[in-house]
């Protein structure tokens, strides 16, 4: 099934009054289960792409589509309500919040759902039990490793179930084995939950697991390869 | 949670936090302490007037107040006590002659009030018996006068002394009678004391050619709140004809004084407001910026715009509200020792003494005081709040997110 469709999707920064084509007509359709990865130099328009695909940032043309929805017609708080309940972030600096516990931090996007105090400890217990994270829960970020806490960001990424997962240099800011450990963790997750997984990396450690490699340089995709078959 | 999120993100950065809870602790104090000041001394100018002279209710036949003279008197005082003291309100009255006439010792004179009282219920409607400094408290013998220590300053004269009394009688001839100064008085304002002197209802009525009339009535309530419901009830009972007053008519420029300072209050509080306004502008705006990219991490994580702004808003609401209430915490315990032992203003003894106040003021917090800031306060912080969270929900969740 299609997630993501993104239709000629351009996006143009201003840089000292100079246009940068950040992506440049993009054209690019995600499955459910993939365990995709946008590759590229520093540059290259991967993050921006993620950005626009998870509604974090508007293409200046084209169009992104998620479950068939055109995202250029969602008003700002419609545009909330999908990153609420459609996709997960991972970011490459972790962006737990600082003042949560790794349990709260877990619990926070399902009390922007509105759901019950005990559900909501039930299930962010439940998921940090199954990434082996149930130690850390009333720990603050200050108190955990970088890898344990780029664990709990995608406990919290996918707790609300989300059609999708966008990892933006996940691993960057982690040794090999942690970093190795947490692509375990994902690849896990993608095959036993088949939670799909869009990443931005030019880690190889990530490129190597990646099930698809879009690989990109300007603003553009200059290769698109499947690396194991048919999506599951 | 948003509470719990507000409130964690208020102490992240504990010395900031606490510098400007201290000075909207300081603004509250500087204001409560005021307005304490302020309250007591007003209430104690109006309570010292009423309880020199004034009373709660006066009676007087009607024109008095406009001529006070010997031509608008109450014909039958006795026959209005007895009316009064059927109502159950009344705690007690008084009749007094007054009459505006000349004190001259043998070395000076003054213009002063000659009031004839009822030595004894004078007591229970006036604390002119408890303002006596040197002598004693006239009583209904015939010859005793009692003036302030400052009359008897400019006239000269001492305890014992003989002066001479002259008015207006009711007849138009001048009355006059000698008097031995009985006693001196001082009460706490000193130009009431000036030009008030006492001697027996009896005597001064027989001076000014007087039987059994007199000038005023003098009552006091129960419930002073109510003083207006009394009056109104008094009236009615004596058939509307005569004039009714209550102290709030008879002194109207300190009652509106006092009226006027509960509209004047909200200046102090929108100056001490605006001073809050600016610190809580500057404090959330760096609280806001320096969490610029975690709130692109709150809206990438699906948070509202509303929700973010409602946010940022709490924590200013929570710092206005913890800065109040240690404020008013701060300001009870100082007002304890005020409201009990008052406050020693001596230095300013003239001043004070021609205002009426007397050299100890007793401050008082009212209730709405307290209440007041509490609301007044946050609603401030909301308000130099609304700037750095209009600035945080513009942005969208990128440009949060890369902000440095």
């Amino acid at each position: 099934m299609e997630i993501i469709r993104t239709v000629d999707v351009e996006r143009t920064y201003e840089d000292k009054g100079v246009p940068v084509h950040a992506v440049n007509g993009v054209n690019l359709i995600v499955e459910q289960g993939e365990f995709s990865v946008l590759a590229g130099a520093s540059g290259s328009g991967k993050t921006t792409l993620l950005n626009v695909i998870g509604a974090l940032d508007v293409p200046t043309r084209g169009e992104v589509f998620l479950h068939g929805e055109a995202l250029s017609q969602k008003a700002g708080n419609e545009l909330s309500a999908i990153r609420l309940t459609k996709i997960g972030f991972v970011f490459q600096a972790y962006n737990l919040i600082p003042v949560l516990s790794a349990l709260e931090n877990v619990s926070f996007p399902m009390v922007l759902q509105g759901v019950a105090a005990s559900e909501r400890r039930e299930r962010a217990m439940a998921i940090l039990d199954e990434l082996d994270l149930a130690g850390l829960a009333h720990k603050r970020p200050g108190a955990m490793s970088g890898g344990q806490q780029q664990r709990v960001a995608v406990a919290r990424a996918i707790v609300t179930n989300p059609a999708l997962v966008l990892a933006d240099e996940p691993t960057a800011n982690l040794d090999s084995v942690t970093g190795h450990k947490l692509l375990d963790m994902m690849l896990r997750l993608n095959e036993e939950k088949k939670i799909t997984f869009v990443f931005a990396s030019h880690d190889e450690k990530v490129i190597a697991r990646a099930k698809r490699l879009v690989t990109m340089r300007d603003g553009q995709i200059i290769n698109d390869e499947l690396r194991d078959g048919v999506f599951t | 949670m948003l509470l719990t999120l507000a409130w964690r993100n208020l102490w992240r950065n504990k010395r900031r936090s606490a510098i400007i809870i201290a000075s909207v602790a300081v603004g509250v104090i500087a204001l409560t302490l005021s307005d304490a000041l302020s309250l007591g001394m007003m209430h104690q100018m109006l309570n010292n007037r009423i309880g020199a002279h004034v009373g709660h209710i006066q009676i007087h036949a009607p024109g008095f107040r406009a001529n006070p003279s010997l031509t608008a008197l109450l014909t039958d005082p006795d026959a209005i006590q007895t009316e009064l003291a059927s109502i159950p309100a009344i705690r007690q009255s008084s009749k007094r002659i007054v009459q505006f006439g000349l004190l001259s010792s043998s070395r000076s004179s003054a213009g002063v009030n000659i009031v004839g009282i009822e030595p004894e219920r004078e007591r229970r409607v006036s604390h002119i018996a408890r303002s006596v400094v040197e002598g004693h408290y006239p009583d209904s013998s015939k010859g005793d006068i009692l003036i302030s220590r400052h009359l008897a300053r400019k006239l000269e004269v001492e305890l014992g002394d003989k002066v001479v009394a002259m008015a207006s009688a009711r007849d138009g001839t001048v009355g006059s009678e000698v008097f031995r100064v009985c006693g001196l008085f001082a009460t706490l304002d000193a130009e009431f004391d000036k030009f008030h002197v006492y001697a027996s209802l009896p005597t001064v009525g027989s001076m000014l050619g007087l039987t059994k009339e007199a000038s005023q009535i003098v009552a006091i309530v129960d419930e002073v709140d109510s003083v207006g419901a009394y009056r109104e009830a008094i009236q009615s009972q004596l058939g509307g004809v005569l004039d009714v007053a209550s102290y709030r008519d008879l002194l109207p420029m300190l009652v509106f004084q006092l009226d006027s300072y509960e509209q004047l209050i909200w200046i102090f509080y929108l100056i001490v407001g605006l001073a809050m306004f600016f610190g809580i502008v500057n404090t959330m705006l760096m609280a806001v910026f320096e969490r610029m990219h975690e709130f692109g991490v709150l809206m990438s994580l699906g948070m509202a715009r509303s929700r973010m702004f409602a946010l940022i808003l709490l924590e200013a609401i929570l710092l206005g509200l913890i800065g109040t209430l240690t404020g008013e915490l701060l300001s009870w315990l100082v007002s304890i020792p005020w409201e009990r032992y008052g406050l020693d203003l001596s230095v300013f003894s003239e001043a004070l003494g021609s205002l009426g106040v007397g050299n100890k003021i007793y401050p008082f917090i009212a209730a709405s005081t307290y209440l007041n800031s509490l609301i007044m306060v946050p609603a401030f912080a909301v308000l130099g709040a609304l700037y750095p969270a209009l600035k945080a929900i513009r942005l969208r969740p990128v440009e949060a997110l890369r902000y440095v």
